[in-house]
């Protein structure tokens, strides 16, 4: 029979288990348990001369050893942490629960295309790199740091890189990552006609091997060891690494090591094989694709989110008011109410953060055709070729008017093609006399070219890639500035993306053509290198070869600060051809919830605080960002 | 009947067959092609020489329709470019719930509402309530319905937080894109009702039926509604099969997952199998639709099917 508790014992057992729970709280928390420790085993300096720059590389060798250690871990309540999640990564103390920590964004446009990015880059893939580990990624200041690889070098001629993969990288299968995989999945993406396959050409053999002219064992790319990749490219490239942000690892074995078709492996959660974060547990076209923890990771991202589930999301502001879409992005398409609603309410103004200008809107001429069509089918001289032509329509368009009456200060006018802001942006261009607005100078030169007046100039078509809103809206400007100030008369054809690459970069029979470009990578390079001679796998229809011949060795050198030199030099050639005329690069204001928080979302060294979604070319798959229990949206509800 | 339903199949299916072979013409037509979706800098000759050889479309143009229709009639549509786990029926018909839920519920809605404001029009025609029902149905016809969709997100889902925003999830979830992409529609049903009940209405039969002492009641169930069913029904069963097979601007506003976005993206992706198949399927349900609804005419208009025998 139990014996009933006195009013006194009670009181006092309750008070034994209070102060017992404190003393608890406050003393130290041990913890045994086994972990992985790399231990620093020998660290030296290398010095090595590059011309006139001195580059320190610091070679760290590493022996990883598997040692039983007892961790005491001090909780103290200054210091408290949140829920730890299933890949052992402590969550900050304002953590909401693991299963809030779920990251929902969009499907993309074919519902998950082919799966892997190797796979198919245009037919997109999923969104993101939850599943894989790319050789390099980006940190929030868009340095290039390592991802799948955590060191890198050039060979003292340029002719390849070394890149030391990161330790301890395993498949979601047991396996380790290897660099034979490496190699592995670059020969399969080339030899399978990958859609990006031109992103790589800069490899050894690479466009060889994508026309089937080599074996993909021919592409310059070999193992070295299991942890060394080696990438030969036809010439020294030293931007390689910033490649190496789109480049992501797939599994042979996924493949069943055949370099043949691919099996659909990454689209069946049965058979996906993942290194990175996540692994895929759910895939329905087009209607949801679920990422659960890849408990097995082993690589160097911390990701706190638990899952990331992509589904067709609602689009339009009221939706991310509503918290039904978690990210919103604002640019010069979006209707003016949409601004005037982020800027009068205090909680989505405190959650827009304008993301740095990534691309450049510009139009250029058909340099290549001695004839062109007009557009009654005629065929005439080209009088493009003809530079006081090109300078004259260039000199008739008020750029920097245009930009702030079209964008709402969502822009900056380009004088260029690199971006404001952008690696080796150059602002003297601003000055040069083809970006100078001057109607009577575009008049006199457009008379010099024969064409007083616009007088018997011929009615071309420009073609406009899929155009915006606001692409069309500057497209109508751009018309009617030429016809206002030299008396020009072109008739605008929107065409879609491929009508309009078929016309104006495949068979080059456009005679003009407005387009952008953005950027893929860090470096300058992914600007200017579309901008090669149309001969040697340029885009445009100009086959400058003196041009491209001298941005080249710019591109190659392996001094940097040389090469940066050289590369402006190169910019303003271009800008000074007057074969294209650059008229401004647009920027966003990215709008996510104040409550997702964590070190990626905070601002980097030049006060961007960077939001682009998960995807290439910014943090993947959403890593160091967590829901937190801020209250900070309430006012939304 | 059975003999001119089957006239009617065979019609259909020479119709398709012709449909069939204009559409991969033009889709073979129009410039670029799966290699070049989106490409920046185009694939060199070679290698779209290497893509066609690996998708088969280096083979002269009648072969490869031929190795199409082959398998085209044993419903084998090949596998879309940009999905290429499925079958090209996989993917329509695990696309086509979604679509119906919502396009089918919004038809309902826009019949129901439109026919119930049509016979109150009719009712008390040239009446302030009829020319009210009548600004109605021209104001409402004009709303875009991804206009109507945002303003409806706006008001009931992020300033009221009543419903959701969108996104696939419960009942809840399809309220909205349902009155989004039905509402405008009760406009043109509304009108049309009215019409066809006042057509009928001053017919020299009804004027005889209330002349032989006929209730009102009785006039309009037997004489009027019957009578303009007719014209109705010819012109709303049509409408789920359009709407059933989904707007790409209603799954883009509520993020719904659908065949809409396919009918627009298989074009520009030149994904020329899912272009052929859901053409197919497109013409197909839309010409047993029309079928459903002659035979529907006959079982509503004993005229037609006097017709028939005679015929």
């Amino acid at each position: 029979m139990a014996k009933k508790l006195t009013r006194r014992e009670f009181l006092l057992a309750t008070g034994i288990s209070t102060l017992g729970g404190l003393l608890a709280a406050c003393s130290p928390q041990v913890v045994k348990e086994v972990v992985k420790e790399t231990q620093l085993v020998k660290e030296t300096q290398v010095v090595k001369e590059v011309v006139k720059e001195t580059q320190v590389i610091k070679e760290t060798q590493e022996v990883e050893v598997q040692v039983e250690v007892t961790k005491v871990v001090e909780v103290t309540a200054a210091a408290p942490t949140g829920p730890v999640n299933s890949r052992g990564i402590a969550l900050p103390a304002d953590a909401l629960p693991l299963e809030e920590q779920v990251w929902r964004t969009g499907i993309g446009g074919v519902g998950g295309g082919y799966g892997h990015i190797m796979e198919s880059l245009y037919n997109r893939t999923f969104e993101h790199n939850g599943g894989y580990e790319a050789l390099t990624t980006l940190n929030i200041d868009f340095e290039t740091v390592g991802n799948g690889a955590d060191s890198w070098t050039i060979s003292e001629d340029g002719s390849y890189w070394d890149f030391k993969l990161h330790k301890g990288l395993t498949w979601s299968d047991g396996n380790p990552v290897k660099a034979s995989d490496w190699v592995f999945t670059l020969q399969r993406s080339l030899a399978n006609s990958y859609d990006f396959a031109w992103f790589y050409f800069d490899i050894k053999n690479a466009s060889k091997v994508a026309a089937k002219e080599l074996t993909p064992d021919q592409l310059g790319i070999e193992a070295i060891d299991d942890e060394t990749l080696r990438i030969y490219t036809e010439a020294p490239t030293p931007y390689l690494p910033s490649i190496g942000t789109w480049f992501g690892v797939a599994s042979p074995a996924a493949y069943g090591n055949s370099l043949g078709e691919t099996n659909n492996w990454a689209l069946d959660p049965a058979k996906y094989i993942s290194c990175g974060p996540f692994i895929l547990t759910t895939f329905e076209r087009g209607v949801k694709s679920e990422w659960s923890a890849n408990t097995k990771y082993t690589g160097n991202r911390v990701v706190y989110f638990e899952k990331i589930i992509e589904s067709p999301m609602p689009g339009g502001l009221a939706a991310y008011m509503a918290g039904d879409a978690k990210q919103y992005a604002l640019d010069g398409s979006n209707p003016p109410a949409e601004t005037m609603l982020v800027q009068a309410n205090p909680v989505l103004r405190s959650e827009s953060h304008p993301q740095p200008p990534t691309y450049t809107d510009y139009f250029g001429f058909n340099l290549v055709q001695p004839k062109l069509k007009t557009v009654d089918g005629q065929e005439v001289d080209n009088p493009f070729l003809n530079k006081d032509v090109r300078m004259a329509l260039c000199k008739a368009v008020d750029k920097d008017a245009l930009v702030g009456q079209i964008f709402n200060g969502l822009a900056y006018p380009a004088y260029g093609i690199l971006p404001n802001g952008f690696p080796n942006f150059n602002p003297d261009l601003k000055d040069l006399d083809v970006n100078k607005f001057d109607v009577e100078a575009a008049k006199t030169l457009l008379a010099n070219a024969g064409f007083p007046d616009g007088a018997g100039f011929p009615k071309f078509e420009f073609y406009l890639r899929q155009p915006s809103v606001f692409q069309s809206t500057f497209a109508q400007a751009i018309q009617a500035r030429w016809k206002e100030n030299l008396g020009i008369d072109v008739e605008l054809k929107p065409a879609d993306f491929q009508a309009f690459t078929q016309a104006a970069f495949k068979d080059k029979t456009a005679a003009l053509y407005y387009v952008s470009y953005s950027m893929d990578y860090y470096d300058p390079a992914t600007f200017l290198n579309v901008f090669r001679a149309s001969s040697v796998g340029g885009r445009h229809p100009y086959d400058n070869i003196e041009w491209t011949n001298a941005y080249n060795t710019a591109n190659g050198t392996l001094d940097l600060v040389k090469r940066l030199e050289l590369m402006k030099q190169s910019e303003k050639e271009l800008s000074e051809s007057a074969a294209w005329f650059f008229l401004y690069g647009p920027f966003s204001i990215s709008l996510f919830p104040c409550n997702l928080t964590g070190p990626t979302t905070q601002p980097n060294k030049n006060g961007y605080q960077f939001f682009g979604g998960g995807g290439v070319g910014c943090i993947h798959a959403w890593e160091g960002m967590y829901w937190s229990n801020s209250d900070c949206r309430d006012s939304l509800r | 009947m059975i003999s001119y339903i089957i006239r009617r199949l065979l019609g259909i299916a020479v119709t398709i067959i012709f449909l069939s072979l204009g559409t991969f013409a033009l889709s073979r037509t129009v410039p670029g092609g799966p290699w070049m979706k989106n490409a920046e800098i185009p694939m060199s000759d070679k290698e779209v020489a290497a893509f066609k050889e690996k998708y088969g479309l280096d083979k002269p143009f009648f072969v490869q329709y031929g190795i199409w229709f082959w398998n085209a009639i044993r419903l084998d549509f090949g596998r879309p470019f940009t999905a290429p786990e499925l079958t090209v029926t996989q993917l329509i018909f695990k696309q086509l719930p979604y679509s119906i839920t919502i396009g089918g519920l919004a038809a309902c809605l826009a019949i129901f509402i439109g026919v119930i404001l049509g016979m109150i029009g009719a009712a008390r025609s040239n009446s302030t309530l009829d020319n009210v029902i009548v600004s109605y149905s021209v104001v409402v016809g004009t709303i875009p319905s991804f206009v109507l969709g945002f303003l409806l997100a706006y008001f009931l889902a992020a300033k009221l937080h009543w419903l959701p925003a969108g996104g696939w999830g419960g009942p809840r979830n399809w309220v909205l894109p349902v009155i989004a992409y039905g509402i405008p529609y009760t406009g043109g049903v509304a009108l049309w009702t009215r019409q066809c009940l006042l057509e009928a209405m001053t017919s020299d039969y009804v004027r005889t039926a209330y002349a032989k002492g006929v209730k009102e009641r009785m006039v309009m169930a037997k004489h009027v509604l019957r009578n303009a069913l007719i014209p109705m029904i010819t012109s709303f069963l049509p409408m789920f099969p359009g709407m059933m097979t989904g707007s790409i601007f209603i799954e883009r506003v509520f993020g719904l997952p659908g065949l809409g976005q396919y009918f627009v993206q298989s074009s520009s992706n030149r994904d020329y199998p899912l272009v052929l198949g859901i053409t197919m399927f497109w013409a197909i349900l839309i010409a047993l639709t029309y079928l459903l609804t002659d035979i529907l005419y006959g079982v509503i208009d004993p005229r037609v099917r006097l017709t028939e025998k005679r015929s």
